[in-house]
């Protein structure tokens, strides 16, 4: 047994809160964030007395300001995970760390932003001052750019072409996650595509951006916070909900993790790193898998991440999502609450509000009969990879 | 090949890739001068050896394409008109990769095919990293 194997089973999430999703909000990035956070608690039956952690967004608000627009009179413990989309599972991993070690006893891991509003900002909007601190924007400044290479479509481009030649990925390999998330969005109030259907025929017809990615493997800009909290596995037996048992984590980086190009295996992800030393924390194998929420930020990044996983060889993700598998009804239910593709771009927090939702048996239509296991990963900057394999508590 | 000026300010080891490449009017890579490694971004620490000696040093240019997009769509003035443009990650017979732009068209552009890198430059802290197609 590692070392890292003690914390299996040392944590659990008992709260949710979910803000958005919205194409236009006239609510500050802090008032979603503190919305989400103050619903998560709710949620869990506690106050905000109960929190002694904060694990903040990587961006645009800190622990300082939710703590004290909480009113959360002790703090104990911070951290702050600064991955980008890899962050809320880092958040998850972090909590269970201080938990089990005994310095916070119920920790606040919230996100949120307006993703959609601060490209477009209505004319009497102020702009946002805080941003992010990660070294990777200064060589996207320096190298990528310059060419044209604006933002992530075209930074994840570089690889993901090669990926599809590489490994001949057909379109409908990636077409099948954009239309399953979108079919999954339907059944789901809060999520920005409900009403709005996506055939393969549909996806197909849509432009490219840049290859290989088309519009439509693009996940959709939105305005929305979400938040979990996280107690002792032992303390969440006294609350209200069926807690949802963390089983097993780990974060992993590409070599080298501030760039892009210059890695010996570009298609390999910080996910691939991550993800064994998940599964054997947890004792669990990706087969055991009920359902998986994955990090959706491009298609042909989830098809990847299918492959770091260990659920399909290197380029044998296109077959792995064929035929439904990854739909409701399939064998590996992918992103049931319609993900970044079809929900809304919450950083993946959604992903873990979702698998909670899951676990608890309180998914609504999107319900995976009698779940007991699942998993959760993060994608961040360039590369970043975060896992949390969560199960349905006792 | 005559290009604006992008907004770029680099600083620390990447101002002095592009000052290194300004000066010697060539593409210069970060090159160990105790272990021969060719470095880029360049780092304070070589990867291979963890030597602090290094220096730029001036490379052949000779190239390959590692991978690289075709892009149709931009909301940049300085690009949506050239659309579909291609853009290039070209591995250079010393080793590393650089991303480059290129005139080469959409179906003229293959994973493997064998470029030359030249370096067009703006001004002492910005040149572009232009990929033609080898002789």
């Amino acid at each position: 047994m590692t070392g890292a194997a003690t914390l299996s089973g040392k944590s659990a999430i008992v709260g949710i809160g979910e803000f958005g999703y919205y194409r236009g909000t006239d609510q500050s990035i802090l008032q979603m964030v503190l919305k989400a956070s103050m619903d998560a608690i709710t949620d869990a039956g506690l106050k905000p007395s109960d929190i002694d952690g904060i694990i903040p967004p990587p961006g645009f608000v800190a622990w300082d300001e939710i703590g004290a627009h909480l009113g959360i009179p002790e703090i104990r413990y911070t951290a702050c995970p600064q991955m980008g989309g890899a962050s809320p599972v880092a958040g998850l991993i972090n909590a269970t760390m201080a938990i089990a070690s005994g310095m916070a006893t119920t920790v606040l891991v919230p996100i949120g932003w307006n993703g959609y509003s601060a490209l477009r900002p209505r004319p009497d909007a102020r702009p946002n001052k805080r941003r992010f601190s990660a070294a990777f924007f200064e060589t996207v400044k320096n190298y990528y750019a310059p060419y044209g290479l604006r933002s992530a479509p075209w930074w994840y481009a570089l690889y993901l072409n090669r990926y599809v030649d590489q490994y001949d990925v057909p379109p409908e390999a990636a077409g099948a996650i954009a239309v399953a998330c979108r079919k999954h969005a339907q059944l789901n109030d809060k999520a920005l595509m409900r009403g709005r259907p996506l055939s393969m025929e549909d996806y197909l017809a849509s432009p490219f951006i840049t290859e290989p990615l088309r519009k439509s493997d693009c996940c959709v800009e939105t305005d929305c916070a979400a938040a979990i909290i996280v107690t002792s596995a032992e303390r969440a037996r006294d609350l209200r909900h069926k807690p949802v048992v963390f089983l097993g984590g780990a974060e992993g980086h590409p070599n080298r993790p501030d760039e892009l190009i210059n890695r010996p295996d570009m298609l390999k992800l910080g996910l691939d790193y991550a993800a064994p030393r998940a599964f054997e924390m947890a004792g669990v194998k990706p087969q055991d898998m009920d359902f998986l929420q994955i990090y959706d930020c491009f298609t042909y990044v989830a098809l990847l991440e299918i492959e770091a996983l260990g659920l399909a060889p290197r380029g044998g993700a296109a077959d792995f999502v064929k035929d439904g598998n990854i739909e409701l009804g399939g064998r590996y239910p992918l992103n049931t609450h319609g993900g970044l593709m079809s929900q809304g771009h919450c950083w993946g927090m959604n992903h873990i509000v979702e698998a909670v939702r899951q676990l608890r048996h309180d998914a609504g239509a999107a319900q995976v009969a009698d779940c007991r296991v699942g998993l959760v990963t993060g994608y961040g900057d360039l590369g970043d990879g975060t896992i949390a394999i969560l199960g349905r508590g006792a | 090949m005559s290009s604006i000026k992008p907004r770029v300010q680099p600083d620390d080891l990447d101002l002095a890739f592009y000052q290194a490449t300004a000066e010697a009017g060539q593409l210069c890579l970060q090159h160990c001068e105790d272990c021969g490694q060719w470095t880029h971004p360049a780092r304070y620490y070589c990867p291979a050896c963890s030597s602090e000696n290094f220096a730029f040093r001036p490379i052949s240019g000779a190239a390959e394409v590692h991978s690289f997009t075709v892009s149709h769509f931009s909301v940049e003035s300085a690009w949506k008109d050239r659309v579909p443009y291609v853009t290039i990650v070209a591995e250079t017979e010393e080793g590393p990769r650089l991303v480059a732009r290129t005139e080469l068209a959409p179906d003229a552009v293959a994973i493997g095919q064998r470029i030359r890198l030249k370096a067009e430059v703006i001004d002492p802290e910005f040149s572009y990293v232009w990929a033609e197609r080898a002789a």
